[in-house]
């Protein structure tokens, strides 16, 4: 897999106090790799990095094998597009595209045939010789995204795009964006805290915390293989649980936590061995509720119950006192359940993950 | 494409920052900082100084009682003007916040049209207005408060009146933005704590509005105790200030280094009043 | 979502009125209410009176600085065209103020800008350093300027236009501040990563936006400029000075109409160019010291 952009042992300090890194980050030719994390967790700061509005304090970035670490932006070709668009007020549509087309000399003829076929890429014929202000927000967007993407920039970022949308919209645009950017190619930098958004559009997620990689993988590997107590706390819902280690096959474990109670599960990674601590990952979709006697099912008390419309959310202590949350189809044969009920619950697919 | 660091934005900074630089340096701190240097050399009437350090001028600016009382009564009459201008200001500060925002813009612009029109101008009307054919005689003398026009140019309530009127847009504006800066929601929750307005305003928004007073006040004290124009066409014979001293002193008898002297201690009025001011804003927060 | 232009400009116009200043308010009772309104009134009065009394003045048709006002006359007017040395002192002003305002205006936004943009931390310094013209006695700087006079062969005008220039620059400053803050860095940013060098962006992105800002600046600074007295009564020589240069040494000797009727068109000319900034701005956005 090529390379486009590496960002090697990238630090950014602002006085004493480290902000970010160090980081190593890839990215691979053609993919959408995503920035995902909470406010304040780098992710930002690593995109003016690789855009050049912020200036590492240590490390080097490559683009395409060329050294870009102390080039300005105006020097970088990259395509940035703002969280509130950013786009030039006094400038028509037109003349907001053409503008990077123009800063590159690039000649007249040429760049209106440019801004007309990315304007039809974007899906926005016909609004060519208006202002910004004329336009809806979801517009502006694809206007955006068209000024940054008629330049053909080698590496294309994107810094939290859609908050600025209603809802409805935000999630139309997700699958749009990442068709454009499958059509074209290119390789895209995408910064979000929405994991949603994360999962639905990137190729890889890199999870951030406190300026520093928590986890890079598939959005599947993130949600099913959690390497931190971060990663599984952040990314979708999750019952964590203090366990030890009580048997080891390969991957293969059983979690003891205590009372009696043990559980089957996987480790994310290799375990320490018998007897060492762990965290005990279960996915509250993972959870099956029966009878309280069932085989292979532990006994517990339902201790609260949340009404979410499509699905329902039980609370479940066990003797031993742990929580767990257990999420269930909003069907008959859960909506009568109540706090007190002592069902039979069986946990599948959880993880373990060794040292957390 | 030139390779360009895009750590030169310091240094972009900079370059903006320089014409501003040069030109203060050259024009504004350096001759200054000579100008006040002169007092500190002896007079010569065949070449403005000679580079002799002495003490003199400062002494004979010290001892010598005529001196003396024009350096007492230029800070007693900038300290008078600062503190009416003060009270004026502030209440007109507070209005320009309280008024409706159709009338604001022609409120503000009503204050800021006499500043723009320059001292002389506002000074002449003065002039116009209380000479003995002004209308304000000609109200006394139809009134019947008095039987002729009656002289009222040439003494120094006349010329604070008119400084006051000079300086009120300087002192209004600086009020203005600290008022507007406060966070609106701190009178009504003051309010609610069982505060009655006059508490609130003396306790919260006059307290908050400090920065826009030390600003105002600093501004307004300078620009009267450096005054000329108007004390020299209003004052009369008998009043002068140190503006005027300077003006005398340097155009009429070419005494560099005397006028030097008075300048510093203008200056250094100017400092103890600003670091004092400043010294009371720091105590409050 | 600040992208679309009249939102710039109501965010560049910051405090333009007309639009709702949130202040803290305090309820007086009715008797302090109608105090306090009788007080703005008189200071309003207070404000006004003199320069409206030279306006009327202006008019008069006789010596006296009252008359009827069915006798109004333009006499002093024609007397004021007829004198060479009044008009030649206002034209002089006025090329002294464009040409100072020009400069200041120039300046005032490249500082401005490296304040708000480039100077992070060190801001709050900057602005206090720019302002320092506003904090220093106009004397003093107006004899420092003539006695650099005196010490260097430097061409006397240059030294004048400098000398406002000087005097204008916290007034441009503080405004074209004012409207910077307005502009969204991202759009600044937007620009430089497509391509566009520092100097380019300042050019193409930024000054079109606050240019209402900046033109206000420096009408504002051309009036400042206009009507300032303690430059030029140091430094201009006999025969060539500033019409209030002009002024004060005709009214140290007399009071005549004919300085009413300059003084007036001056005022007219000031409140034009007043409108027209409240009209383009808000003159709040100028007056920000």
């Amino acid at each position: 897999m090529q390379l486009a952009l590496t960002l090697e042992k990238i630090v950014k300090r602002y006085g004493a106090t480290t902000a970010l890194g160090p980081i190593d980050i890839d990215v691979r030719q053609g993919e959408l790799l995503t920035l995902l994390g909470p406010s304040g967790c780098g992710k930002t700061t690593t995109l003016h990095i690789i855009a050049g509005l912020t200036t590492p304090t240590e490390g080097r970035l490559l683009l395409n094998g060329r050294n870009i670490t102390a080039l300005a932006p105006p020097y970088r070709d990259i395509g940035l597009v703002f969280q509130n668009y950013a786009l030039f007020p006094h400038r028509t549509i037109a003349e907001n595209v053409a503008f990077g087309l123009r800063m590159r000399k690039v000649p007249k003829a040429e760049i209106t045939v440019r801004v007309r076929a990315i304007l039809n890429v974007v899906g926005l014929p016909n609004v060519e010789e208006r202002y910004p202000n004329q336009l809806s927000g979801g517009q502006r967007q694809r206007v955006a995204l068209a000024r940054a993407l008629v330049i053909e920039p080698s590496i294309l970022l994107l810094d939290e795009p859609l908050s600025n949308l209603d809802a409805l919209l935000r999630k139309k645009m997700r699958l749009e964006l990442r068709e454009i950017q499958q059509r074209l190619g290119i390789t895209t930098v995408f910064v979000t805290h929405d994991q949603d958004e994360a999962f639905e559009m990137s190729d890889r997620v890199i999870l951030m915390n406190g300026g520093h990689i928590e986890q890079i993988g598939s959005p599947e590997a993130l949600y099913d293989s959690p390497q931190t107590r971060f990663a599984a706390s952040f990314i979708g819902e999750a019952s964590l649980t203090p366990c030890t280690i009580a048997q080891v096959r390969g991957d293969d474990v059983v979690a003891d936590l205590g009372g009696g109670m043990t559980i089957p599960a996987k480790a994310v990674r290799p375990v320490d061995g018998v007897g060492s601590q762990a965290l005990l990952m279960a996915r509250p979709e993972r959870v099956t509720l029966s009878e309280p006697n069932a085989t292979d099912a532990l006994p517990m008390t339902i201790s609260k119950r949340v009404f979410q419309g499509e699905r329902i959310l039980f609370e479940l202590t066990a003797a031993n006192g742990h929580a767990f949350q257990c999420s269930v189809p909003s069907i008959e044969k859960y909506r009568e359940m109540q706090p007190g009920l002592n069902v039979g619950a069986v946990l599948h697919e959880c993880r373990v993950i060794p040292g957390a | 494409m030139s390779q360009q660091s895009s750590r030169a934005g310091g240094l972009f900074g900079a370059a903006l920052m320089s014409p501003i630089g040069i030109l203060y340096l050259c024009f504004l701190l350096l001759p200054i900082g000579f100008f006040l240097s002169l007092s500190f050399f002896t007079y010569s009437a065949q070449q403005m100084y000679v580079a002799e350090p002495t003490l003199d001028n400062y002494s004979r600016l010290i001892f010598d009682g005529y001196y003396r009382r024009i350096i007492y009564d230029t800070i007693r009459v900038s300290l008078v003007v600062t503190v009416i201008t003060l009270v004026f200001g502030y209440a007109l500060a507070y209005f320009l916040t309280r008024v409706k925002s159709t009338w604001r813009g022609i409120m503000m612009f009503l204050i800021i049209a006499p500043l723009m029109t320059g001292v002389i101008v506002r000074t002449y009307g003065w002039i116009v207005l209380l000479g003995t054919d002004g209308l304000v005689n000609a109200i006394l003398v139809w009134i019947g408060i008095v039987e002729r026009p009656i002289s009222m140019l040439g003494n120094e309530k006349t010329v604070i009146v008119a400084l006051v009127h000079i300086m009120l847009p300087y002192m209004v504006f600086p009020i203005f933005s600290s008022l507007v800066a406060q966070d609106p929601h701190l009178v009504p929750a003051a309010s609610t704590l069982g505060a009655k307005p006059l508490r609130t305003f003396f306790e919260v928004t006059l307290p908050l509005s400090r920065s826009g007073i030390v600003m105002g006040s600093v501004i307004v004290f300078t620009m009267t105790s450096g005054s000329i124009v108007t004390v020299e066409l209003l004052g009369g014979r008998d009043m002068t200030m140190m503006g005027q001293l300077i003006y005398q002193l340097i155009l009429s008898t070419f005494n560099w280094p005397l006028g030097a002297a008075v300048a510093a201690l203008l200056v250094l009025c100017q400092f103890i009043m600003i670091s004092y001011y400043f010294r009371k804003m720091r105590r409050a927060y | 979502m600040r992208t679309d232009p009249s939102e710039t400009q109501n965010v560049v116009a910051a405090a333009r009125p007309g639009r709702a200043v949130e202040a803290p308010k305090v309820d007086l009772s009715g008797l302090g209410r109608v105090a306090f309104g009788l007080m703005i009134t008189l200071l309003y009065v207070f404000l006004l009176a003199p320069i409206l009394i030279v306006v009327f003045a202006s008019f008069s048709p006789t010596m006296s600085n009252t008359y009827a006002l069915s006798q109004a006359s333009l006499h002093w007017y024609r007397e004021f065209i007829g004198n060479s040395s009044f008009v030649s002192a206002f034209k002089f002003s006025l090329l002294l103020a464009l040409l100072a305002s020009f400069f200041a205006t120039i300046i005032g936004l490249l500082t401005s800008y490296a304040i708000v943009r480039f100077l992070g931390r060190a801001r709050t310094i900057g602005q206090s350093i720019a302002m320092l013209p506003m904090m220093v006695p106009h004397i003093l700087i107006s004899l420092s300027l003539l006695l650099l006079l005196t010490r260097f062969p430097l061409p006397e005008m240059s030294v004048l236009v400098i000398g406002h220039i000087l005097i204008c620059l916290p007034f441009t400053i503080a405004g074209i501040m004012a409207s910077l803050e307005g502009v969204d860095p991202d759009i600044e940013a937007a620009a430089y990563t497509l391509g566009a060098n520092r100097l380019r962006v300042l050019w193409e992105v930024t000054v079109p936006l606050v240019a209402p800002g900046v033109l206000s600046a420096a009408i504002f600074a051309f009036i400042i400029s206009f009507g300032d007295v303690y430059i030029a009564l140091f430094i201009s020589g006999p025969g060539v000075t500033t019409l209030p240069v002009e002024i004060f040494s005709y009214v140290q000797w007399e009071s005549s109409p004919v300085i009413a009727a300059i003084t007036t068109v001056q005022i007219v000319m000031i409140i034009l160019f007043g409108l027209f900034i409240e009209r383009l701005v808000g003159l709040r956005s100028v007056m920000r010291i």
